[in-house]
């Protein structure tokens, strides 16, 4: 846009855009990420065991436990 | 998806300005033939307390204090403008200046509208709001200016929106709000607008629906737009002292248009200011599979206002798709929609797949299409080093959160 | 209420009136679960009682319908159900049975077709009318134009919350019969029908109305006896929907006799 409303202008700095910038854009981090191939498959940031993923609430991270437990008795 | 619909002769908002009339202010209930109140006749009584409302209130000195004062105070407005200047570079070296509406309390533009909305329900005696949200900007704010005013709040999500941006769920919930994830339909924004209809029907007589988009029945159109003019008016007021003239262009991101139409306002009589939006281009327009209603859509009802709308040729609505969480609307806010026809504002989707072919100056450069969702997101991240090798749409796709990779059902032929 | 000796909708409620009774709607959608099982319900439905039968179009959107009839129609969609189908299930019915046959519609899905063709091909069909849940008088200056041409029935709600101003303008703008939404709510069985369902019939009539039928949440014999008492009509949605999930068409059947029952104005004991 920038390129086509400076097109044949002498001096391009003369013309100004303004751009909304509507939010912060948290809830498009994980998908800029994965966009610049900064996510493993399991959506962690490469090299790391960092999730773009919401951390497990108490209930998840129980039955988790209980699965595990489980697993253990058999 | 339809063939575009031919819009009408460009020139038709030239020949409105030499006119002399003013496209400031329309007030509703139609904006040229869009717009109106496709309702159910159980909701109207409703809908003319809330524009009853809105009208005494906005002609209120007490009111605008209020508003003005928790703009100020609450939100933090003015918002900055704030100058991009190593992106002029990829911009042909015109001059970017950022409206910061990022900078608002909870992080959105979403605040104004509804800041603005909470207080009129007070005064309607509602003690409860219901909210619907896509990414969850709309519904944090709603359970932020319910937590402000006292009021009880439950926002609709959609069940897949919730997976995706669990954060936001439960930061709705730490400031008490009740989140119901949707699981009809699509289980996304449209459906969750769905069921706030369907709660709102049912509950009206203590519940305000606190709509987040500047669509929907009059006078929502009209009245979320007046919450978020404030956008544009401090916008126009700082490139002035900024730049000592009006900017050539203004621009922002269209879903259902609430900050377009709030930044667009300010400069729609002025002739020389070029105005555009960006709607959600999806895995590509040829694709199907996008949100670029006005562009590629035809007018019909949805959510009780006549509109460009995402639908097939039976008049079911079309599942949108935004790669940018929050622009999955299939439909548009009516003004857009007219502003559009008439040419003052040009819209044009922007995606990934028609940024890889656009090796045609003339069409919207590179680097506002890379990531087919927002121009103002692409403008306030930049890349370090320059220039950013653009990802292949072959990589892009594969590089896709993995709910998005999955075929959804779509009527769309 | 504009008149119309060709009203159907209005001589199928006369003649129920003229037995001494209110007259029996039941609401099917097209296409659930397949376009013949629909044909076949609905010539059940009007083969056990029911005066009018009210076909509904599944639409993607359907803000007035609770999770019964919203369950129905998604499955309609996923079957393959087109709009165009509507009218080979309204003249399979018409075909064959006496019945007022009327189709309930949101907007969209005409306005798509185009308003003058949807209702040319109704007509052709067959069929009485439209119901339309989401169009108001206010919008509907091309259905009443297309309904006049066509000589269809225009059934416009209205709600508890509807002003006297409102209700006066839409009975006059309807055709056949005004539906009086019973609750402030969506479609979907309840327990009891509300009070304010008999205070907005008197009012609708007193507004002018001749035929006012009310529907939303009614779903036993008990529901259809109290109406009854003070409505021209009984609309049943939701519970035929179950049947036709639960039982198919013999279900169907089975419970339109068991709410026809119900229709007399005076108690059976007197």
């Amino acid at each position: 846009m920038g390129q086509r409303l400076t097109e044949g202008k002498a001096d391009p700095s003369e013309v100004s855009i303004i751009v909304n910038l509507s939010g912060r854009g948290d809830k498009d981090v994980e998908t800029a990420a994965a966009w610049f191939d900064m996510l493993d498959e399991d959506g962690n940031v490469k090299g790391t065991t960092l999730s773009t993923r919401a951390p497990k609430g108490p209930a998840e991270r129980s039955a988790a436990e209980e699965q595990r437990s489980t697993e253990e008795q058999n | 998806m339809d063939a575009p619909t031919s819009k009408p002769e460009q020139n038709a908002a030239d020949a409105f300005l030499q006119g002399g009339a003013s496209l400031r202010n329309a007030s509703g209930p139609y904006f040229g033939s869009y717009g109106g109140r496709w309702m159910p006749e159980s909701l109207i009584a409703a809908l003319d307390e809330v524009q009853d409302t809105f009208e005494k209130a906005k002609a209120d000195p007490e009111f605008i204090a209020q508003l003005n004062d928790l703009n100020k105070n609450y939100s933090g407005r003015p918002s900055l403008l704030t100058e991009a200047k190593r992106f002029s570079q990829h911009a042909g070296g015109a001059r970017i200046f950022l409206k910061r509406e990022d900078l608002n309390h909870t992080g959105s533009h979403k605040i104004n509208n509804v800041l603005g909305q909470a207080l009129l329900a007070k005064r309607m005696g509602k003690t409860r709001v219901i909210a619907e949200t896509g990414a969850g900007q709309h519904g944090v704010a709603s359970a932020t200016a319910a937590a402000l005013l006292g009021l009880e709040c439950v926002v609709y999500m959609g069940a897949e929106d919730c997976r995706r941006q669990a954060l936001n769920v439960a930061r709705m919930q730490l400031l008490g709000a009740t989140v119901v994830p949707v699981t009809n339909g699509s289980q996304t924004l449209k459906d969750a607008i769905n069921d706030a209809l369907r709660d709102w029907v049912t509950n009206v007589e203590n519940t305000h629906y606190l709509l987040g988009t500047a669509a929907g029945a009059h006078p929502f159109p009209a009245m979320v737009r007046f919450f978020h003019e404030v956008i544009g008016e401090e916008a126009r007021a700082q490139i002035l002292e900024q730049t000592g003239k009006l900017p050539d262009a203004v621009c922002a991101c269209i879903g259902g248009g609430s900050n377009a139409i709030g930044l667009f306002h300010a400069f729609l009589d002025d002739s020389s200011v070029k105005i555009y939006g960006f709607e959600a281009g999806g895995d590509g327009v040829e694709t199907g599979r996008h949100a670029a209603a006005i562009t590629l859509g035809r007018p019909g009802v949805l959510h009780g206002a006549r509109s460009y709308l995402m639908q097939d040729e039976d008049g079911q609505t079309v599942e949108s798709h935004s790669i940018s969480a929050g622009l999955d609307y299939p439909s548009v806010g009516p003004e857009h929609s007219y502003l559009a026809d008439i040419g003052r504002v040009s819209c044009t989707p922007t995606s990934p797949i028609s940024a890889a072919s656009a090796t045609n100056p003339s069409r919207t450069p590179k680097r506002w299409t890379r990531s087919g969702s927002c121009a103002a997101l692409k403008a306030s991240c930049p890349p370090s080093s320059l220039p950013t090798p653009w990802p292949a749409p072959s990589r892009w796709a594969s590089a896709l959160p993995k709910a998005r990779q999955t075929p959804r059902r779509s009527r769309s032929s | 209420m504009s008149e119309n000796t060709a009203s159907k909708a209005a001589a199928a409620i006369d003649r129920a009136k003229a037995e001494g009774r209110a007259a029996l709607i039941g609401y099917l959608p097209a296409g659930y679960p397949d376009v013949q099982a629909s044909i076949d319900a609905g010539i059940a439905l009007a083969r056990n009682g029911a005066d009018l039968i009210e076909i509904g179009i599944p639409y993607s959107d359907p803000v007035m319908d609770g999770p019964v009839i919203q369950a129905a129609t998604t499955e309609a969609i996923a079957n393959g159900f087109r709009v165009a189908s509507v009218f080979d299930v309204v003249a399979g019915i018409t075909a064959v049975t006496d019945a007022a046959v009327l189709v309930m519609t949101y907007w969209n899905p005409v306005m798509r077709m185009g308003v003058d063709e949807f209702s040319r091909r109704l007509a052709e069909a067959g069929g009485a009318g439209l119901i339309t849940p989401d169009l108001i008088p206010d919008e509907a200056a091309e259905w009443i134009e297309a309904s006049d041409k066509y000589g269809l029935d225009r059934v416009f709600l209205v709600a508890p919350s509807s002003t006297p101003e409102r209700l006066e303008m839409t009975v006059k703008a309807s055709r056949g019969f005004v539906y009086a939404v019973s609750i402030m709510g969506i479609t979907g069985t309840r327990q009891a029908v509300s009070g304010s369902a008999e205070k907005l019939v008197a009012d609708t009539h007193a507004a002018g109305a001749e035929r006012v039928c009310v529907g939303l949440g009614v779903s036993t014999p008990e529901h259809v006896r109290e109406i009854a008492a003070y409505a021209d009509g009984v609309i049943v949605g939701s519970a035929l929907v179950a049947a036709v999930r639960d039982g198919g068409v013999d279900a169907v059947g089975k419970l339109t006799k068991d709410l026809s029952a119900g229709l007399r104005r005076e108690p059976a004991q007197a």
